[in-house]
């Protein structure tokens, strides 16, 4: 059976990277803003706090200087990636990411995970689970569209790409379903504010609370679903949540203040939206056999992400 | 038990320090304040060993005889290392405006006698001291603590207005699950005790690095408290303890509409603190800058006191996001050991004349005296960096609440 390779050239692959590019640049205009119009983030944090508890201790001149010139780099990267991307661009945009996750890990910052099971200082990684798709979507499409690499791309190498971020979808949306289900009070109040801004209803805090609960069952079904089976809906579902999820920043906080927030976010979306184009693909390239024959080079077995 | 000496305002101080946790040995004490504070206190005290009795010995200025008094909760904190065990000790019907002297027991180890006084029913002029931000900077954190003992006792001189307790606003410790952190917060909390044994009573704030399980251990609050709460220091001053890390919209908001509307009409002086600023001298205004502000405004809240920048700041009235005269001012921004950061200046709340910015470890010392407010910021080291006076509100007549909407 030909493998999917052969419908690099297609609408459904085409649309799939651009998907990705479209996500990869929205990712990093969004962390522009959060490093050079926001500024406090857990990076500074982290290149300011002393080392006796887990920072750098750099001049808070310096670590401005250094986190607004990775705010501008990253915005360059964005355009570039739009253009062209390629490893000297999206492995940086990919650094970056886990460089924030390092950081969340290093001051504690964010969502503070608490177990009975599990240490202080095992639950300090959370950060790397709910950051995953940020860190994974620049890597990704790096993956699936290098500059310069031979076409098409071996299957071995598409099923890696999409497999791995199929992965990181799934565990993100998992981490945020944990925060969701344990009531974080930042969630609490996007659904009270949203509600109020957008429906003009107040919403009781028990309401949100069982709301949350909701969500975050839902979020940790839907993710263990994206690993276990190959419906193509819950992916479609992955990618609309994704997208609310990150607008409600926008809807409890305004534009002015959610703007980055939102884009920060769009692999929440976007990977999710990259993974299920590609499985249209796969369904097309089954149901158009001869289509597919015309531009088959080679008899590799089918590879799925 | 360690006396360490410190001369920080160019004299010599003692203090107590650094009691040792082995066994059942009392350590680690502090005095807070979360009900009553004319009538009763909380006196905690951790243990390295379980133990079978832990009780306080208590005994009122002027009377003869001790009072015992079991300890209503002791248990293990939930973190698994270190293994330490809490103890609090509830003292309930005391008398307003009294010393208590006190000694903490444990199986037979007792702490060194110490004491400490109720709030005053009467109104008279009383002072406390607001600061934030101790979760790093640890040796400066300890320095912090034994000036906040000097002035403590500088205050009970004769022509100086007391100060009775010392309010944080939160971020204790920078990762708020780990109690070797707590711990080491804990031990250094005990510089805060006076040479003579005078205690320091503590009203707690959480901040944002505060989260999880171990901070309503350490403070006797119930296990799944929400840390919102209010106490008289005076028959004429309130303070209101907010928690910026559970939902500033729903519940709390609900709560603080009622509480500034009772409250407002029946105090003269009438503050507020928790952690993260909705005038941020350094970082960017939190959510309660859309959900609390407006009801600061509304009620007439006299001072605010906000921790998280990790700076000093002292804004002008603030009303309707304008200076306003009869706005409220917003003060504080966290400097017990943390390093600290570069104000932005240039802010339309914290710009000169009106308002006031630095940086430096510092604590703050509010004065509620009949017709004015002062409000002093005293660096490390003695120096005073900023004093400003705010005048009594007219009184107001009782409001109702109208429905949060």
């Amino acid at each position: 059976m030909p493998g999917p390779a052969s419908n690099q050239n297609s609408r459904l692959w085409r649309a799939m990277i651009w998907a990705l590019r479209i996500t990869v640049a929205l990712q990093c205009l969004g962390t522009w803003g959060w490093f050079t119009v926001w500024q406090e983030t857990p990076f500074l944090h982290w290149l300011l706090d002393p080392e006796d508890i887990g920072g750098l201790h750099w001049s808070e001149p310096t670590s401005l200087a250094v986190q607004q010139t990775i705010g501008w780099l990253i915005l360059l990267a964005g355009l570039f990636t739009l253009a062209r991307p390629c490893a000297a661009v999206l492995g940086p945009v990919a650094v970056v990411q886990l460089l924030i996750a390092v950081a969340m890990w290093r001051v504690d910052y964010g969502f503070s995970l608490e177990s009975d099971w599990l240490s202080p200082r095992t639950t300090a990684l959370f950060p790397f689970v709910s950051h995953l798709a940020r860190i994974a979507a620049p890597l990704g499409l790096l993956m699936l569209d290098p500059w310069r690499a031979e076409r098409p791309l071996s299957d071995d190498r598409v099923a890696l790409a999409i497999g791995g971020l199929r992965w990181a979808a799934a565990i993100t949306f998992f981490a945020h379903g944990i925060e969701a289900w344990l009531l974080h009070p930042e969630f609490v109040d996007i659904c009270i504010s949203s509600s109020e801004n957008i429906l003009g209803i107040r919403m009781a805090q028990s309401t949100a609370e069982v709301l949350l609960r909701i969500i975050g069952g839902v979020d940790m079904l839907v993710a263990i679903a994206c690993i276990g089976t190959r419906w193509r809906a819950v992916l479609w579902w992955m990618a609309c949540w994704g997208g609310i999820t990150a607008v409600s920043r926008v809807a409890a906080y305004g534009l002015n203040v959610g703007w980055s927030a939102v884009l920060t976010r769009a692999p929440h979306f976007g990977i999710p939206l990259a993974v299920v184009l590609y499985w249209h693909l796969l369904e097309w390239t089954r149901a158009n056999p001869i289509a597919k024959s015309k531009i088959d080079t080679d008899n590799n077995p089918v590879k799925e992400g | 038990m360690l006396l360490f000496s410190s001369w920080n305002l160019g004299f010599t101080v003692q203090v107590w320090a650094d009691a040792k946790l082995e066994g059942t040995n009392p350590a680690q004490w502090r005095l807070i304040w979360h009900k009553d504070p004319a009538t009763s206190a909380v006196l905690s005290w951790n243990t390295a060993e379980e133990g079978q009795q832990h009780r306080v010995h208590l005994r009122a200025e002027g009377a003869n005889q001790d009072t015992v008094v079991d300890a209503a909760r002791n248990g293990k904190y939930s973190a698994k290392s270190p293994s330490l065990y809490y103890h609090h000790a509830r003292l309930e019907d005391l008398k307003p405006d009294t010393k208590y002297h006190v000694e903490i027991e444990s199986d037979g180890s007792r702490s060194p006698p110490m004491y400490f006084r109720t709030a005053p029913s009467e109104d008279v002029p009383i002072s406390v001291v607001f600061g934030a931000d101790s979760r790093s900077g640890w040796e400066e954190r300890r320095e912090v603590n034994k000036m906040l003992a000097q002035l403590v006792a500088d205050s009970y001189e004769s022509d100086k207005t007391p100060i009775l307790a010392f309010a944080h606003g939160g971020d204790f410790v920078v990762s708020g699950t780990r109690l070797d952190q707590w711990s080491r917060w804990m031990s250094d909390h005990e510089l805060t005790t006076g040479a003579d044994g005078r205690l320091l009573p503590i009203i707690p704030a959480r901040g944002n690095h505060d989260f999880g399980k171990l901070f309503n251990q350490i403070f006797d609050f119930p296990p799944e408290d929400t840390n919102y709460y209010s106490v008289n220091l005076g028959p004429q001053v309130r303070l209101v303890t907010l928690n910026t890390e559970t939902s500033v919209a729903g519940e709390q908001l609900n709560w603080i509409k009622k509480e500034l509307a009772e409250s407002r009409p029946n105090y003269r002086w009438l503050f507020v603190q928790y952690h993260r600023p909705a005038f941020p001298a350094v970082k960017n205004p939190w959510t309660n800058l859309n959900y609390w502000v407006p009801l600061f405004e509304e009620f007439d809240v006299d001072l605010v006191c906000e921790g998280d920048g990790h700076a000093i700041k002292r804004t002008p009235p603030i009303r309707d996001h304008q200076v306003d005269p009869t706005g409220v001012v917003y003060v504080g921004e966290g400097g017990l050991g943390v390093g600290q950061r570069t104000p932005k200046e240039g802010r339309w709340y914290l710009e000169e004349p009106h308002g006031k910015v630095g940086k430096g470890h510092h604590l703050q010392v509010l004065t509620f005296g009949p017709e004015d407010l002062t409000y002093r910021v005293v660096l490390l080291g003695g120096e005073e960096f900023d004093e400003h006076k705010l005048l009594a509100r007219p009184p107001k007549t009782a409001a109702k609440p109208n429905d949060v909407h």
